[in-house]
């Protein structure tokens, strides 16, 4: 069974079409990346998926189950979690505050107001734990907008870990981070479960390669190559395409 | 987190206890004062759970505070003078209301709110004004008589025992809005006035919390309504009106917004200095205007926010 199912589709901002005709399958359990050079339509094709778009044409579908026009937090619910290109946390809140909305989101008592969040034992435990796993801990008091970039970006990543979701889409997870955040973050995606169908947006090559089981590449809001690293490495067309300005 | 709660819980008690002595000692022109600022600090803090907490910056939270003070009104007398059917009728009027409203301006945001909400207010405003049979206009409801009401021993008609009234159901009132602003349901207030996408995103349904913040705040708005209008003993439209959703706004401004002190400080210090300015000159509003404009430009988080940049100054 394919985790997501992608028919089709087509998003036009204006006339202007950003993804077209685009269609691919994604095993569960797969690492796949998403190359292409700017505007190629990569944010797009995530927006799409996740909803935040909505479609012209084509559908998409999440382990079999039409969520074409399913708003985006029911989406949330059949296991579908994101990260965004620019970082979307909540700055003014702590990084403990941060997480604890991630992990109160599916929480039967999350609408509750009689009674402060700190009483909730089981949700105060499933932020410690999830803090400790990730080794936010000695952060954890820190407002987030003073976080250092890196931090954020982790942080992004495990707020979208915190409700064990079962496909990820993680929208340029290494931009803008320095050499060694990047082998925390590269490191970080790498260890994730194998039940967690995972697709990333990539610009840095050799982040992508080292990640991604398969890559599919898109130039102008179409797929113009998919296969194993090895084979898009070995691509020429595809080489010239994404490095065409810089030869 | 647990002891920023008990922090405050012990902040609030210590404010009220001060409250308490100073309602004993002070003369019964202050203490109605006090009485008038206790009301309004509870309205601000009803704002500010839309305001502060959801970042939503409704420009017509006096629709809340006039209908609850009207439909209290209309209700003692008409129908019965009993305070507690009052005070009912006029939080469940504030409660439709604010589900009404919520309902119609919830798919807006930034500017759009702030106009929408505005207009809406000011639909209420023109009823108010222009249905004379049952609001008596301009006019105003008078002669709401609070004499012959009595509670554990308080006489209303006595303005001591009222500013005890008021004080306990502020008090009442402020843990619950504390208690809601720790809640699941107030974090999440915070998330999405700081990033309504990231929520939705991770699941939460943005609308329908707003939606529940609009109807709390609308009540609690509606609550300071009633209380208001057994103080005055009279209510006219001014009181639904865009000066009262203004003034309540700069409260939680000048106080610091999104804080639980800041809207307190702001209803004291307002209705203190706009009293003690207006003594000394018809120009009072001239002064206040100076007043917030120094606010806003050296203090633009108010005065809460103030000491908290003194305090943390990497925050």
């Amino acid at each position: 069974m394919s985790a997501v199912s992608v028919r089709a589709v087509c998003v036009t901002f204006g006339g202007v079409c950003a993804v077209e005709d685009v269609s691919f399958d994604i095993p569960t359990g797969e690492r796949r990346g998403f190359l292409g050079p700017n505007g190629a339509g990569k944010t797009t094709l995530f927006n799409l998926i996740g909803g935040q778009v909505p479609l012209n044409a084509g559908s998409v579908r999440l382990f079999d189950q039409d969520v074409t026009r399913m708003p985006v937090r029911e989406r949330a619910h059949c296991g579908l979690s994101r990260t965004f290109q620019i970082t979307k946390l909540f700055p003014n809140l702590t990084l403990r505050e941060n997480a604890m909305l991630a992990v109160q989101a599916f929480h039967p008592s999350r609408y509750s107001m009689h009674r402060t969040v700190f009483t909730y034992r089981d949700i105060q435990r499933a932020v410690d734990e999830l803090l400790d796993t990730w080794g936010l801990s000695d952060k954890a008091g820190t407002t987030v907008r003073h976080l250092s970039y890196g931090d954020q970006r982790q942080l992004e990543i495990v707020m979208a870990l915190a409700n064990k979701p079962r496909v990820l889409l993680l929208d340029e997870p290494t931009a803008g981070l320095s050499p060694a955040e990047t082998v925390l973050v590269t490191g970080l995606v790498s260890a994730l479960p194998r039940d967690i169908t995972v697709l990333f947006i990539e610009h840095d090559m050799d982040v992508a390669f080292q990640i991604a089981d398969r890559i599919t590449v898109l130039n102008k809001g179409r797929i113009i190559g998919e296969g194993e690293p090895a084979e898009i490495r070995a691509n020429v067309q595809i080489r010239d395409i994404y490095f065409g300005k810089m030869n | 987190m647990y002891t920023r709660t008990a922090v405050n819980l012990a902040q609030l008690t210590l404010l009220v206890a001060a409250l308490y002595i100073a309602g004993k000692l002070l003369s019964s022109y202050w203490v109605g004062l006090m009485t008038e600022a206790l009301i309004w600090a509870l309205f601000a803090l009803s704002l500010d759970i839309l305001l502060g907490h959801t970042g939503l910056p409704s420009l017509g939270h006096a629709a809340f505070f006039g209908i609850g003070a009207y439909a209290a009104a209309i209700w003692f007398l008409n129908v019965g003078q009993n305070f507690w059917v009052c005070l009912a009728v006029g939080l469940g009027a504030a409660a439709l209301l604010a589900l009404l409203y919520g309902l119609l301006v919830l798919r807006t945001v930034g500017v759009y709110f702030l106009m929408i909400t505005l207009a809406l207010a000011q639909v209420l405003w023109a009823i108010v004004f222009s249905w004379r049979s049952v609001t008596n206009g301009d006019d105003g409801i008078r002669n709401i008589g609070r004499d012959h009401i009595e509670f554990v021993g308080l006489r209303f008609g006595e303005t001591g025992d009222y500013f005890l009234f008021v004080l306990g159901v502020f008090a009442i009132a402020t843990i619950g809005i504390l208690v809601v602003l720790r809640s699941p349901f107030g974090y999440s207030l915070r998330g999405i006035r700081e990033s309504s996408a990231r929520m939705e995103a991770l699941g939460y349904n943005v609308w329908l919390y707003k939606l529940l913040a609009f109807l709390v705040s609308g009540t609690i708005g509606g609550l300071a309504g009633v209380l208001f209008v057994f103080d005055k003993n009279y209510v006219n439209p001014e009181a639904a009106g865009v000066v009262v959703s203004a003034e309540v706004m700069l409260m939680i401004i000048l106080g610091g917004a999104g804080t639980l002190f800041g809207p307190i400080i702001g209803a004291f210090t307002i209705v203190f200095l706009s009293h003690g300015i207006s003594s000394i000159t018809e120009r009072w509003n001239l002064i206040m205007g100076v007043i917030y404009v120094l606010v806003v430009v050296f203090a633009p988080n108010g005065v809460t926010g103030l000491f908290a940049r003194v305090r943390q100054p990497a925050d």
